[in-house]
């Protein structure tokens, strides 16, 4: 689904500040699947995903989604960014419609399609996203900070990109609005078999819901594998740039003596109850 | 000890569209000593932040009482002596920061307390340095990203050496390792005698304070010591909250009908239960 071939990003070139904030990436992201990408602040995470929908234009190197080349003269780039929906950090700061229900259609209006589709996609994100249709009619400015989030998710959603991309969309929220949106992206990708890309902080929530894993430090990929191979492989290279690894694969590696591939809270009891059962 | 931070019957409600008289904060009455490190807990939306902002006057209470080292919120006259006392931290650094240089912005508060030049220069490097951001001194802050902004942004407001730092939501934007460098510079901060008040999401985070508060609907429902907060896992998840892996580890095995105490918090307390688990096993 998305091919990236050597693709190096330099900001404030010529400046004082000049930094290499990619540094010859090579990627190769399957249809279907749910990938993490984590990383140190400033490591590149957002530089990269930026390249995906033409935000951002590569210095060199070329980034190719599902088999069309961007920045090629041919290339409409327009549709390239209904085809890759990029979700902002923060994206609640991008509503600004008089009610929910036009927010989430605004994308969607500049589509070219019939208001019945329009109407559809509509109704089928709220319904993904959860929003209840007497939320839809609310000034967005009136809604909790979980619910905005959805929202300006939502918007994105209705577009139905074939390539979602995210940059840490459950920062900021409390427990459960993390396993709302967590959960409903994972859902989306169920119901559409698109591709999503989570960048992510949060160890314990990429263990949890993404398939493989991208890490990056300074602007190069240090391992892209599937995501248990990635926290027992990569650990303590993880721990050494300043990454962590889940809490509960810490603690059965610690009790363990080794690394372990548990990362969520139920394998690590049924880890624990094997122990004891076989000791 | 003497209650430096003191809220009495605190309420606070604004407009909103379709619902006249919102009661965000509903007779919140807590008192925070000198010297405490307090963590507040609740969902979005149940007025954690707006009991922040009521603390250094930024919001003034509807009804009730709001005093910092004796000084009311209400009295104009007091807010700056307030805001020197309590600093505040948001959530999102790009709210925050003014200048075009990063220690010019650190500095920016020290300019407005009239703090001598020789003074100045060496409290703003202390404070770069405190959040690991000297380096970046005479980078410009729209360069920087988001978990370098806030540790400028905290940085700004160590310099003014407040004898309390109220931080909403600050590690909401950093990585791990940032996150544990603000957290271990607040824990710092604290043991040198600085009021800690850290509103938070990362249970984890609360756990390392000595006092956890958790606020529902503009209510205080819970006011303990972590351990004895965290032991109430069903209670904290009804209110949308959720407890330290550690203490979910436990809690399940307890579950299941193995004997492992409630109130464990850390990971090292946990893989020591577990270890001892095995062991009385065998």
């Amino acid at each position: 689904m998305i091919d990236i071939k050597n693709l190096t990003y330099v900001y404030g070139e010529n400046t004082p500040f000049q930094k290499t904030a990619l540094d010859n990436i090579n990627l190769h992201i399957k249809a279907d699947s749910i990938v993490g990408i984590i990383g140190h602040t400033g490591c590149g995470k957002s530089t990269l995903v930026s390249h995906l929908n033409g935000i951002l234009k590569p210095k060199q190197g070329e980034v190719t989604v599902d088999g069309v080349k961007l920045w090629d003269k041919s290339t409409n780039m327009r549709q390239i960014r209904f085809k890759v929906g990029l979700v902002f950090q923060y994206p609640e700061y991008q509503l600004f419609e008089e009610t929910v229900a036009k927010d989430i259609a605004y994308g969607v209006k500049n589509m070219g399609l019939s208001q019945e589709e329009i109407n559809q996609r509509v109704a089928m994100s709220a319904d993904l996203c959860n929003i209840t249709p007497e939320i839809m009619g609310k000034s967005p400015f009136d809604l909790s900070g979980g619910q905005k989030r959805r929202v300006a998710i939502a918007g994105i959603i209705a577009m139905q990109p074939k390539v979602l991309v995210l940059d840490e969309p459950a920062s900021g929220l409390d427990p459960k609005g993390r396993e709302e949106i967590l959960g409903m992206i994972s859902e989306y990708r169920k119901r559409t078999h698109s591709t999503v890309l989570l960048v992510s902080h949060s160890m314990e929530d990429v263990a949890r819901f993404a398939d493989k894993l991208i890490v990056m430090d300074g602007g190069k990929i240090l391992c892209y594998d599937d995501t248990p191979k990635v926290f027992s492989r990569y650990a303590d290279k993880m721990e050494s740039i300043g990454l962590d690894i889940p809490q509960v694969t810490k603690i059965m590696g610690a009790v363990e003596g080794k690394n372990v591939p548990v990362f969520t809270v139920e394998q690590a009891v049924d880890e624990i109850v094997k122990l004891i059962n076989n000791s | 000890m003497e209650e430096f931070i003191k809220t009495e019957n605190l309420c606070f409600s604004y407009y909103s569209q379709d619902n006249l008289n919102k009661t965000v904060l509903d007779n919140v009455s807590l008192s925070f000593s000198q010297g405490e490190f307090v963590a507040v807990l609740g969902h979005n939306g149940s007025g954690k932040s707006t009991f922040a902002k009521c603390i250094n006057g930024i919001n003034l209470p509807t009804s009730g009482k709001v005093t910092v080292n004796n000084l009311d919120t209400v009295d104009d006259k007091n807010l700056l002596e307030i805001r020197r006392n309590v600093g505040m931290v948001f959530q999102n650094p790009d709210n925050q920061i003014v200048s075009s240089i990063v220690e010019d912005d650190v500095a920016f508060a020290l300019e407005n307390l009239g703090v001598p030049p020789k003074e100045m220069r060496e409290r703003v490097d202390n404070a770069l340095k405190a959040v690991g951001m000297y380096e970046y001194r005479m980078h410009s802050p729209s360069k920087l990203s988001g978990g370098q902004k806030q540790r400028v942004a905290i940085a700004g407001i160590l310099a003014m050496n407040p004898k309390c730092i109220l931080l909403d939501e600050p590690t909401a934007m950093l990585d791990p390792q940032g996150r544990k460098e603000v957290m271990s510079t607040l824990k710092k901060l604290n043991e040198q005698g600085v009021t800690v008040i850290i509103i938070t999401h990362y249970m984890e985070e609360a756990a390392m304070a000595k006092r956890v508060v958790v606020i529902d609907s503009g209510r205080v429902v819970m006011d303990n010591e972590p351990k004895k907060i965290f032991c109430q896992v069903e209670k904290l998840k009804s209110l949308g909250l959720d407890v330290p892996q550690a203490t979910q580890i436990c809690y399940e095995l307890k579950k299941r009908g193995y004997d492992i105490p409630t109130g464990i918090i850390t990971p090292d307390e946990c893989t020591a239960e577990i270890k001892k688990l095995l062991k009385n096993k065998i």
